[in-house]
């Protein structure tokens, strides 16, 4: 299994959260000038 | 983000924050040639060994769309377990139902409604007719290849 950071996540990826499978539909890295980075 | 949960096809929206670190699926893709869909599901075969799988609708989504019967396309597995289909960049699907072409019609980008034989509806071209093949981006699920492909008719839209 392949870790990747959360900012290098794309559209159509496969991820396991939480022991279940999940595909990406849609996906926004947020870095606001004042807070702290996001993926949203 | 929005996710898919690939087993039971619900939907979810998660936050993550930047430096968090993601577990991400390994994938075997196998090559599988569609047969046919019915109320069990939708019937591939493994284009080496013969085995037959069945996907449910959860798992294609709008794919289904897409899938023309003897097609070859790559089936993603999770162990043992399938978990989607890789389609090619696009697909000829003949048009099915269709407003008839407008003679004289202005060159202008226009686009009309066409039903395909999948059942998957696109924007086509006013010149497009009933029975005319049209090639569409899997992706976009629109008609425009992006270039001008040989005999396809397509340069225009």
């Amino acid at each position: 299994m392949s870790s990747i950071q959360a900012t290098r996540l794309k559209k159509g990826n496969l991820i396991v959260l939480d022991g279940d499978l999940y595909r990406i539909l849609d996906l926004q890295h947020v870095t606001p000038g004042n807070l702290r980075g996001f993926v949203a | 983000m929005k996710l898919r949960n690939i087993r039971n096809g619900t939907l979810q929206d998660q936050r993550l924050r930047s430096e968090d670190v993601i577990q991400r699926a390994n994938l075997d893709e196998v090559e599988m040639q569609y047969m046919y869909s019915d109320s069990a599901g939708h019937h591939f075969m493994d284009t080496k060994s013969y085995e037959q799988i069945s996907l449910s609708d959860e798992v294609l989504g709008e794919l289904v769309g897409y899938l023309v019967p003897e097609s070859v396309i790559k089936v993603e597995f999770y162990g043992t377990e399938p978990v989607g289909i890789e389609l090619p960049q696009t697909v000829d699907l003949a048009v099915t139902d269709t407003a008839p072409a407008i003679k004289g019609a202005t060159a202008s980008a226009q686009l009309k409604p066409a039903t395909l034989e999948t059942g998957l509806v696109v924007q086509v071209p006013p010149f497009i007719n009933v029975g005319d093949r049209v090639r569409v981006n899997t992706e976009t699920a629109s008609t425009r290849t992006g270039r001008r492909d040989e005999g396809q008719g397509q340069g225009a839209g």
